[in-house]
């Protein structure tokens, strides 16, 4: 099996089938992050797509001195944090339908509460906090490894949690003492 | 060490990543203050409680529509760079309507550009015309030269001739 370093050297050169190989090998990765973040599938999915693409379009340009796993990150961290920046909000005319499928289970239910409640808490927070947020609890990076995808200093990374988790903490109480 | 600064630290703490003498300081102070020690436990808690949520799957397909994306990118514009490449997805993105806004507005923008840079270069250059002629015509300079055109024989004429031949020129 390649390394990825050794599959970017190959899409410097235009082979597009090392390509599809770091993109299978990345996916999910750049999925869950952008999904995390944004909240939304779509999305989600349109970010995901253009980091890869940039990565493409700029790989000859690509340094191995990192690997590629961090640069991906970098990538996808920058154009996450851009796209929430640049949006602005939607206006529906038409309200959305009224789920009237049959009720859930009481346990379900509750997990779909907790759910709605801890997207909505991450919402609230501004981007840096937000994506610090995603990629230290939900992706499980290390101080470190979030200060190195965000292009920012440990102790910026060390604040934006600490401001991220005292804006949380009020919202999600009710689950955090269960 | 203070408080905050101990709560700032926690999450580099649990991850592992301060240094020996200050994972030591942390922990002396967690075993003796109950406010920090809270926080570390809502600190997990809110770490278990977002692990609890999986994200949905990526679909199936996404990988072949990247590389098709970069395939058609690429035999579009095959020497393209990074930049012009982003700015060709961006411009296709557009709708009909905001290109030709776009274009309006560079063309308005170019014009206005251009009458004004001219007004500016013809009153820069009437002005230099101005000044030349009155460095070489010292008489104009002082106000004098209506005094020079004065027909022969006139009194003024008569008037410079003898100041000049007074002051032997």
């Amino acid at each position: 099996m390649l390394t990825d370093n050794e599959l970017m050297d190959s899409v410097k050169r235009g082979d597009f089938d090392a390509f599809d190989q770091l993109v299978l090998r990345y996916q999910n990765s750049a999925w869950n992050i952008a999904y995390r973040f944004l909240g939304d599938a779509s999305e989600a999915e349109d970010v995901a797509q253009e980091a890869f693409l940039r990565i493409f379009a700029g790989a000859g340009r690509y340094q191995s001195t990192s690997g590629f796993q961090p640069y991906l990150y970098t990538v996808v961290t920058r154009l996450c944090i851009d796209h929430v920046r640049k949006k602005r909000p939607t206006y529906c005319k038409k309200l959305p339908a009224v789920n009237d499928s049959k009720p859930l289970a009481v346990e379900q239910e509750a997990k779909q509460e907790m759910e709605k409640a801890i997207r909505r808490a991450i919402d609230l927070l501004p981007p840096k906090q937000r994506m610090a947020v995603v990629l230290r609890y939900f992706e499980g990076f290390r101080s470190r490894q979030v200060a190195l995808a965000m292009g920012i200093s440990p102790k910026a990374v060390e604040r934006a949690l600490y401001r991220g988790r005292k804006k949380l903490e009020p919202i999600l109480k009710h689950w955090l003492e269960k | 060490m203070r408080c905050k600064s101990i709560r700032t630290k926690l999450d580099m703490y649990c991850s592992g990543d301060t240094e020996p003498d200050l994972h030591t300081k942390i922990e002396n102070h967690l075993r003796t203050c109950e406010n920090c020690s809270q926080t570390l436990r809502h600190q997990k808690a809110i770490e278990a409680l977002f692990r609890q949520l999986p994200a949905p799957p990526v679909t199936a397909d996404f990988a072949k529509r990247v590389v098709a994306a970069a395939r058609r990118q690429a035999s579009l514009y095959p020497q393209a760079t990074e930049k012009t490449q982003y700015l060709v997805r961006l411009a296709s993105g557009l709708s009909v309507s905001m290109r030709v806004a776009a274009v309006v507005l560079l063309a308005a923008g170019m014009t206005i550009g251009f009458v004004m840079g001219r007004d500016t270069w013809w009153r820069t250059t009437t002005e230099t015309v101005g000044n030349a002629q009155i460095t070489q015509d010292s008489s104009a300079a002082y106000g004098l030269d209506c005094l020079t055109e004065g027909a022969n024989g006139s009194l003024v004429r008569t008037y410079l001739t003898l100041t000049f031949e007074q002051n032997g020129g």
